[in-house]
């Protein structure tokens, strides 16, 4: 039992000090202002996963794609057929997407809940193309709950809290 | 990670990340430790089931 225990443990240093393969990361902001926070909080969460030695994708509804994310699409990623070409906008952040070890959403508080521009951005793309990725989910207010209330909406996209 | 009063004044150091020692900056890191760990986990499983 005290092996078992200190195999965990070692396991655990071994991902915390970064001796495992580095992770393929995207972040994902929620804010669409010209002037915001969310920036600098997307910008924090990309400079301490590059410290852990990770590789990083941004993806910002405002810059990405000369501001695709900014508008509404006609339909999903998913409901696009075989025969039909999807925006290549669409396909190329769902690659980002499916390439990614796991995805931090980093989103202000609307409302109660994540930002439009979060949800403009995820939701054209469907479960699988999240699946079996973990999700880290930083949320920031001016109050002094920090948006907590928006988190949990974030993981019906299937990714894990 | 939950990032309160993040408009307040100090909340963000001249470089513009916020401030090490913070509690958002402290929250931030667990959440990372936490992700980190999962993300390798179940990249390990995507890459046994293929």
């Amino acid at each position: 039992m005290a092996l078992r225990h200190a195999l965990a443990r070692a396991a655990r240093r071994s991902f915390s000090t970064g001796t495992a393969a580095p992770l393929n990361t995207v972040v994902i902001l929620g804010s669409t202002r010209a002037k915001r926070i969310g920036g600098m909080v997307g910008a924090y969460l990309e400079t301490k996963l590059v410290q852990r030695g990770h590789t990083v994708t941004v993806l910002d509804p405002r810059t990405n794609h000369d501001g695709f994310f900014m508008q509404l699409i006609e339909k999903a990623h998913f409901h696009y057929k075989s025969d039909e070409d999807a925006p290549p906008a669409l396909e190329q952040t769902a690659s980002v997407l499916r390439a990614a070890d796991a995805i931090v959403v980093c989103t202000p508080e609307f409302n109660h809940t994540i930002a439009p521009g979060l949800t403009n951005l995820m939701n054209y793309f469907g479960a699988s193309v999240y699946a079996n990725k973990p999700s880290g989910i930083a949320t920031y207010s001016a109050g002094v709950w920090g948006g907590a209330r928006c988190g949990p909406t974030s993981p019906s996209w299937g990714v894990c809290p | 990670m939950q990032l309160s009063g993040a408009w307040k004044p100090g909340t963000f150091g001249d470089d513009g990340l916020l401030k090490e020692g913070a509690m958002g900056a402290r929250l931030c890191d667990r959440m990372l430790d936490q992700l980190e760990w999962h993300a390798h986990a179940m990249r390990n499983h995507r890459e046994l089931n293929v």
